[in-house]
């Protein structure tokens, strides 16, 4: 099993530097409107590779009346250590009235290790999401027959479904083929693999994936399929949820319209979840001295929008940014119980601390539903609930590099690693880290990672960050506060 | 952490359905049957454009999808009531489905009673023979639809469930050999006494499904009133199982309905009406005719039993009728050049207690839909 740890960075890069958002639309239309459910450990495997980037784009012609019509297949190459392992296409078929996002996998002779449902948008028919259903395809190469309703079963009530997905992986078989014949697929671009800095052995737990906040999210429960189905559920309904309540892009999100009232007026619009998640953001600003810092949102802007024109920003427009930053313009008043934003430049990004906040809120509703043996994995950031049946914990091992490549044993308590590789961004031909040091406003330099344990993924997510900025400075401030940080083995 | 530039959850394009045009919204579709009918003896035959069925969706969000069934039976209709054709045009469905969840969601508006099989999947390519089923017509009168809300999901891969709280039926129409067929109601139908319905669905493999169904509803119903005379209500508790093992395939089903306060309802309307099917099929199309034109051609022979009996209980054991007591044998053929056109054809040997019993039928038929 991989985990993308730099996703969001491969994503981005793939966006901004492969500069084909076309291609990355593909792969986003099924991951932020409708969820990637990857429940396959192998096609996790290709996962990373999938969303580094998109280099595979091949045509497909099909005849209809007389005339022939070209639709692009947008698809990836797997590379692990310089062997391709295999491909994955994305694609579309027809379900009755709405279409069908589905993936197909196939190793290096092109045989097919699996395919998965994306996005499926109808009420009826979802049978296609059967895992055995879907199984019937492992192996089949181009010249398999996979005629649907003789070496594909059909699902009595999904047959529409069933026998559009067949046809696609038949079309899609021939496509591989095709390219491979001609040579165009030994000419594509390696995708850009990640090793994973923390790796959960898997046992024989039913596990779910799904993309959110830009990041995969794993859902490991060593329970029967149906009460894992359950915990999945819940899990990605509250990370989702708070996904919305905190997205900064959406201008009716929770966060932006408080945002928008409390810089007119003192305003006590703020819900419940926005209050919390607010005083916690405040509170780990004090505790990790400044490092950690959800006001950082104009930085964070001044940044993004001097990358994209691939330059650095200006010492003004910093300047400026970093004014309007910090907790000194957010005033709360507890006594009547409002809140006023004094700047009106002023934005919150939690990017720093949203993933390890919407973790422990997924892991309170899994509590309250009684479904407790279970380990959220998301984007290598791990959160244990009680150990598996017959364990002490769940077993995580740490890639080489990361504190002393030791697997070790996790229950009741979070892992996160903070730390940097390779895929920094360039900005004036300088090669620059992508974490911002909020007291500074600049990028911080690679760090080595550094592996972080602390009882809540929110003081691991924010700890992680802290220490990453702050270096080994944080160590005796995060220990005082009863977390615990291992450092790579020199 | 603080990714510079902004973490992807930004940068990727959203994908919002309400900003599609209004043509990508909209789905179109539809099925039709054309059936031609000879009953043996009386040499009545007919051809019949049975129906044809016209489905428009509309997607208002992602989650928000509109789904409708327009059926036109019989091809023609004239001014109003029987008597100048029984020809009906009639909304069949007209729901609005809300997917709330990842695994489940609300229906509101006219559904069609989750009750056996065919009653909810009856596109002319889904089932064998060329009319419905003796059990399909009298003991679950499809197509029966009802005016409500509902909710439905899956509960695991394999086990999926939708329950419904609506309209029921309008028990001065059930009658002794009919049964509650003629109780559907089709327009402004009385909420006086409302039903419940449910279906629990377990697909243990992708080719073998066992469902259970239900209903509960009371009887007091009139088109837009209450009917001072009935006091009366229905349980229907319905089992279906359908299968495949290689080229053949099995279906069965199998049905009670307890009517309570069956007195006060038209003479020689049962306490309870009991009713099964067993079907088989073979699928006999040769793989190597799969080519060219007929790649996905396919061809298959079916048997099919059916037995009906809308008096399986009478209070009044003077009002019992000769004709509650049927059954059916079906032999037939179906033939699909592609897979959403069939042409079908069969014969039935039908029987009732009568000392006349029920004339021999040959149908033939042509349906598709798209």
């Amino acid at each position: 099993m991989s985990i993308p740890r730099y996703l969001p960075v491969c994503l981005t890069l793939a966006l901004l530097g492969a500069g084909q958002p076309v291609v990355a639309s593909t792969l986003a239309s099924s991951t932020q409107a409708c969820g990637v459910d990857v429940s396959d450990a192998l096609l996790r495997t290709f996962y990373p590779a999938m969303t580094g980037r998109s280099p595979i784009v091949l045509p497909r012609t099909t005849a209809k009346r007389g005339r022939t019509v070209t639709t692009e297949v947008h698809g990836w190459q797997v590379v692990q250590a310089d062997q391709t392992l295999g491909f994955v296409l994305v694609d579309e078929a027809m379900g009755k009235s709405r279409p069908i996002t589905w993936l197909l996998a196939v190793d290096a002779d092109l045989k097919v290790l699996g395919i998965e449902i994306l996005a499926y948008r109808e009420s009826h028919g979802g049978e296609v999401k059967r895992r055995d259903w879907r199984a019937q395809f492992r192996g089949a190469h181009s010249a398999s027959p996979l005629q649907h309703g003789r070496d594909i079963d059909n699902i009595a009530g999904a047959t529409i479904s069933c026998r559009s997905i067949t046809s696609g992986v038949r079309a899609n078989l021939a496509l591989l083929a095709q390219a491979k014949q001609t040579g165009q697929l030994s000419s594509v671009i390696p995708a850009v693999t990640a090793p994973p800095d923390l790796d959960v052995d898997e046992g024989s737990y039913a596990f779910r994936s799904q993309v959110v906040m830009g990041t995969l999210l794993t859902v490991l429960v060593d329970d029967e399929p149906q009460q894992a189905l359950q915990a999945s559920t819940i899990v990605f309904e509250e990370v989702r949820r708070w996904e919305r309540i905190l997205s900064e892009r959406d201008p009716t999100s929770e966060l932006s319209q408080w945002l928008q009232s409390a810089k007119g007026a003192a305003t006590n619009s703020a819900t419940a979840d926005l209050l919390s998640m607010l005083r916690a953001a405040r509170r780990l600003h004090l505790e990790t001295e400044g490092a950690c810092d959800a006001t950082i949102g104009p930085l964070v802007r001044a940044w993004r929008e001097a990358d994209a024109r691939a330059e650095a920003p200006t010492v003004q427009a910093l300047d400026q940014a970093r004014q309007a930053c910090g907790w000194q313009w957010y005033e709360e008043d507890t006594a009547a119980g409002t809140w006023r934003v004094l700047q009106p430049a002023a934005s919150l990004d939690f990017g720093g601390l949203a993933k390890g906040w919407a973790l422990d809120r997924a892991a309170e509703k899994l509590r309250q539903a009684g479904l407790t043996r279970v380990l959220l994995d998301f984007g290598g950031q791990m959160l244990a609930l009680d150990p598996p049946r017959g364990q002490a914990g769940w077993t995580v091992t740490p890639a080489s590099g990361v504190a002393d490549g030791q697997p070790f044993t996790l229950a009741h308590g979070s892992v996160a690693v903070s730390g940097d590789d390779e895929r920094g961004l360039r900005i004036d031909g300088q090669r620059i880290s992508h974490i911002l040091d909020p007291r500074t406003g600049t990028p911080v330099e690679p760090r080595a990672p550094v592996l972080i344990w602390a009882r809540s993924a929110l003081d691991a997510d924010a700890w992680s960050t802290a220490l990453y900025i702050m270096g080994p400075a944080a160590i005796p401030l995060l220990e005082a506060r009863g977390h615990r940080a291992q450092q790579p083995r020199p | 952490m603080y990714f510079c530039p902004q973490a992807p959850a930004d940068t990727e394009p959203q994908i919002d359905r309400t900003s599609l045009a209004w043509y990508e919204r909209v789905s179109l579709g539809g099925y039709a049957e054309v059936h031609f009918n000879q009953e043996e003896g009386s040499g009545k035959e007919q051809l019949d454009i049975h129906r044809f069925v016209l489905y428009l969706g509309y997607d208002f969000a992602d989650w928000i999808q509109l789904h409708s069934e327009t059926e036109f039976e019989h091809g023609y209709l004239k001014e109003t009531g029987g008597e100048n054709g029984d020809g009906e045009l009639k909304l069949e469905q007209l729901y609005l489905d809300f997917a709330y969840g990842e695994a489940w969601g609300v229906r509101a508006g006219r559904y069609l009673q989750p009750l056996g099989i065919v009653n909810q999947r009856h596109e002319p390519e889904t089932f064998y023979g060329v009319e419905r089923s003796l059990f399909d017509t009298t003991v679950i009168p499809t197509t029966w639809f009802a005016d409500g809300v509902g909710a439905y999901g899956a509960i695991a891969e394999d086990l999926r469930w939708e329950a419904y709280l609506g309209s029921s039926l309008d028990g001065s129409e059930f009658s002794a050999t009919k049964g509650i067929r003629d109780g559907r109601m089709q327009e402004r139908s009385g909420l006086n006494q409302p039903a419940v319905s449910g279906r629990l669905s377990w697909q243990p493999s992708p080719t073998w499904a066992v469902g259970v169904s239900g209903f509960h509803g009371g009887l007091n119903n009139g088109d837009e009133g209450t009917l001072p005379d009935v006091d009366a209500n229905l349980t229907i508790a319905c089992l279906d199982v359908e299968g495949r093992v290689g080229r053949f395939e099995f279906k069965g089903a199998a049905a009670s309905e307890w009517i309570d306060g069956a007195e006060t309802l038209a003479a020689g309307v049962g306490d309870r009406i009991d009713g099964w099917q067993l079907q088989a099929a073979h699928r006999v199309f040769p793989d190597s005719w799969r080519t060219g034109v007929h790649a996905a051609s396919d061809a298959a022979f079916f048997v099919r039993y059916d037995w009906v009996d809308t008096q399986a209980q009478l209070a009044d054991a003077s009002e019992a009728d000769d004709a509650a007591k049927r059954d059916e044998w079906t032999f037939g053929v179906s033939y699909w050049p592609v897979p959403t056109v069939v042409i079908k054809a069969d014969y039935q040997l039908r029987d009732d207690e009568s000392a006349e019993g029920l004339p021999e039928r040959f149908n033939m038929g042509l349906g598709w839909s798209f």
